[in-house]
């Protein structure tokens, strides 16, 4: 046995470049931070939530898996037969109801027309002013299409009306 | 086989999947709770991504090749799911991701499940101000005390730029402590 293998100083284990320089500054930092600052966990929870925590997951994993293993229903042949008949049906339900719509609402129209003709409609000249927006109101443009002797004609009779009522 | 190899057999087997779910829940809802609610501060917000996080190991054990540790494949779930839910948050408040983070430390002040006095709440606001990465690895470290071969499993980072994180993250706390 060779006895300088037994007085070896340097046993060949390296460290990183200016590792012990480096090591002084960390632990310093980290003991002024730690004797600042508790370890001591701050955050709390409700009481018991870690058993009941169990128990809600649990329900909503095997929950969660049974309707990911949902097999597709249009696999089965005799559903393809009922999902036929139930289409057809449908489309039949489907065309009467739209007839029956139609006719309800042509039967409305004629309601509304009537109504109006009866005169049971009374609206004041600001009921319709409500309904007029400002470009309404200042669009002039159906004047131009009228003949100057029409216009006359049309504002001596309007006039001579408003001062009947007004009398 | 080692008791970890056993566990994830019967996760992967049909018949046992739910008996062993239950023991995996079972050990690591404290673990995986703390780690989250560090990350989002809020309890209902940490029970939230909690429930997601388990939900998503339930439905992906499949996916988990035993590359690494379950624990670790957890954790990262767990740190995903926790990012993705702050993130949504923001967005949903219309707040930038930092704004957020001021917000979440401000209720701290309010929060009946937050003891911490004065120190430990400037603590959490000094964390706040970190990057995502130097966060997750100061809270690891400092509180949890996880070993850097740990971290190394579960952020995927070399051990080396895990502390050279560390320390960044301790020295910059320092500071934001002392001029607080």
């Amino acid at each position: 046995m060779n006895n300088n293998k037994l007085h070896i100083k340097e046993p060949g284990y390296k460290t990183p470049k200016n590792y012990f320089e480096k090591l002084e500054s960390q632990i310093m930092e980290e003991v002024s931070l730690t004797s600042k600052l508790s370890k001591e966990n701050p955050f709390e929870v409700p009481e018991n939530y870690f058993d009941e925590l169990e128990h809600r997951i649990l329900n909503q994993a095997s929950g969660k898996e049974k309707q990911s293993k949902v097999i597709s229903i249009f696999r089965n042949k005799m559903f393809r037969y009922v999902a036929g008949i139930a289409a057809l049906l449908l489309v039949f339900f489907s065309i009467f109801k739209l007839q029956q719509t139609v006719s309800s609402e042509t039967n409305t129209i004629t309601q509304i027309e009537s109504y109006i003709e009866n005169g049971f409609l009374d609206l004041s000249y600001l009921d319709y002013e409500a309904l007029l927006t400002d470009e309404m109101l200042e669009d002039t443009s159906f004047i131009s299409n009228l003949e100057q002797e029409e216009l006359f004609e049309y504002l001596s009779y309007e006039i001579d009306e408003i001062h009947l009522t007004t009398d | 086989m080692s008791q970890e190899d056993t566990l994830i057999k019967k996760l992967l087997s049909e018949k046992e999947k739910d008996v062993a779910f239950k023991e995996l829940l079972h050990l690591y809802k404290e673990r995986l709770y703390w780690h989250i609610r560090k990350m989002v501060l809020n309890h209902d917000d940490a029970d939230d991504v909690l429930q997601n996080t388990f939900i998503k190991v339930y439905q992906n054990i499949q996916n988990f090749k035993g590359e690494s540790k379950i624990y670790s494949w957890m954790y990262r779930i767990a740190t995903n799911e926790a990012i993705t839910f702050l993130k949504a948050k923001a967005k949903r408040n219309n707040n930038s991701l930092e704004k957020e983070k001021d917000l979440a430390i401000k209720n701290l002040e309010t929060d009946v499940y937050f003891e911490g006095d004065e120190i430990q709440l400037k603590l959490q606001k000094a964390i706040a101000t970190l990057p995502e990465k130097q966060q997750l690895v100061f809270n690891m470290k400092y509180f949890d005390e996880t070993t850097y071969d740990e971290l190394s499993e579960i952020l995927e980072t070399s051990v080396g730029a895990l502390k050279s994180s560390y320390h960044i993250a301790v020295k910059k706390i320092t500071k934001h402590l002392t001029e607080n």
